[in-house]
């Protein structure tokens, strides 16, 4: 954290945020789904269709976007000597907290970024859907304390942290290729997507901005509450401003809560699936967005989050538990109230014994608990 | 108050442990110092915003991989800000 007199880290994160916004929201103008310019949530599900594990039609694409933002922080990790192979940590637990991660997202249609995105293309339903997410937090915050931990990770031979940007680097050659088991959809979100290169050269831009910022949409309002540090918010203020100036500019901003693109307005299940989101997103230490960025550093207990997110997809369209426009399902209903069952489950499971947890704690100079 | 010096190893976890580890360790102490082991920029950088938004003093140390932030509490004056996050277990202390 160099800090300099304008550019400090919060300026930086800010101008991040900014920079971000204002991409998604040309996203969208250069293609991609309305105020879907970045979506963690929604275009890994289109990965999982494009793959075949799930069979929704209209969501099937490899989103360059995807790519891009773990090659964005590959190289930025290379670069600044922070690629460090490790795992370790409760890969299991991470993968069934991405999971259910991603059918809360599915239920709102959104992960905390597109929460920020909507809400700053007037889509008011992004306000439910923060407000799910600082709560979600907020739960967490309470876990947190109480001990929870995911257990520590060790190194590991620089070739597995290269497993997830390995898998990345088929992504891309399967979307340049095209081969026939590959599903891509003719028409619905997943058949409007901007030309690929620049999807892809938007996703090195915030893969490399997250990496350097660690930006999390999770982890802002978490440091809100837990520490009154407003560093990560700005990252959620940048997004929001960025993005609403050019919806503004490109005719794309349209205040309401009903006919958003992509989006419904069951009120009570946007605030209840985005709480799974900020939950699930604290427990396992950050946002969709983040856990991407770690890949990209070598963390292979992200790339098992990655891959729960995408199996959590498949789960959320083949058993439908997705929401459409007309609004959240059944299933997808029971999935959440499944889901926070199952997050407050692991929370409560995972709380540590601090000394347990491996934080030796050394006293020295008598006084030891200084109480 | 005695004066003291807890250390905590937080290297191998991830955010935010380390920075919720830190956050405890300073509100059970009374007047010293605490010092955070890490072996992760971001985790350092997590534990250094807490120091500043506590407004509590610090020091970095870097060396490869390894990183050391000492954080100062030198009274109780923090309390009040301390408070607002309640502890809710009390943390086991062991000697060195």
């Amino acid at each position: 954290m160099r800090v300099s007199r304008f550019f400090t880290p919060k300026v930086v994160i800010l101008l991040s945020g900014l920079a971000i916004g204002a991409l998604a929201a040309l996203a969208v103008r250069w293609g991609n789904p309305g105020n879907m310019g970045i979506c963690v949530a929604c275009f890994l599900r289109d990965v999982s269709g494009a793959l075949g594990l799930h069979r929704a039609s209209a969501v099937q694409y490899i989103r360059p976007e995807i790519i891009g933002f773990v090659f964005g922080a590959l190289v930025t990790a290379l670069v600044f000597r922070e690629f460090r192979s490790r795992g370790g940590s409760a890969p299991l637990i991470r993968f069934l907290l991405g999971m259910s991660v991603m059918v809360g997202a599915l239920v709102f249609l959104g992960c905390p970024i597109r929460a920020t995105l909507r809400l700053a293309g007037g889509d008011l339903n992004g306000i439910t859907g923060l407000a799910g997410t600082a709560v979600g937090a907020l739960v967490g915050i309470y876990f947190l304390k109480s001990g929870f931990s995911l257990g520590r990770s060790t190194k590991m031979s620089a070739a597995a942290g290269w497993v997830m940007p390995a898998f990345m680097a088929a992504l891309l050659a399967l979307l340049l290729v095209g081969p026939g088991f590959i599903l891509f959809s003719t028409k619905g979100p997943g058949a409007m997507h901007a030309p690929i290169a620049i999807s892809l050269g938007l996703g090195l831009v915030v893969g490399f901005l997250a990496q350097r910022t660690r930006m999390c949409f999770v982890g802002a309002w978490r440091d809100l509450a837990l520490i009154r540090d407003s560093y990560l918010a700005m990252a959620v203020v940048g997004v929001l401003a960025g993005a609403l100036v050019l919806n503004l500019a490109l005719g794309q901003f349209h205040l309401g809560f009903s006919n958003q693109p992509i989006a419904h307005t069951d009120h009570l299940w946007n605030f209840l699936g985005m709480v799974v989101v900020g939950l699930g997103a604290t427990l396992v230490g950050g946002c969709p967005l983040r856990q991407l960025v770690l890949t990209g550093e070598g963390d292979t207990d992200a790339g098992m989050t990655v891959l729960g997110l995408l199996a959590g997809a498949a789960v959320a369209h083949n058993f439908g538990l997705a929401s459409s426009t007309a609004g959240a399902t059944i299933g997808g209903k029971v999935a959440v109230v499944v889901a926070l069952i199952v997050l407050a489950a692991i929370g409560f499971a995972f709380r540590v014994r601090v000394a347990e947890a491996g934080t030796a704690i050394a006293a020295r100079a008598g006084a030891a608990s200084g109480k | 108050m005695d004066w003291a010096e807890v250390t905590i190893d937080v290297r191998g976890l991830s955010c935010p442990t380390p920075q919720v580890r830190a956050l405890e360790a300073l509100k059970k102490l009374g007047r010293g110092e605490v010092v955070v082991l890490m072996d992760e920029r971001a985790a350092c950088e997590s534990v250094i915003r807490t120091a500043r938004a506590l407004g509590l003093a610090y020091h970095v140390q870097m060396n490869g991989q390894e990183f050391v932030v000492r954080v100062h509490k030198m009274e109780e004056l923090w309390a009040s800000r301390l408070n607002a996050t309640e502890l809710t277990e009390v943390q086991r202390v062991e000697d060195d």
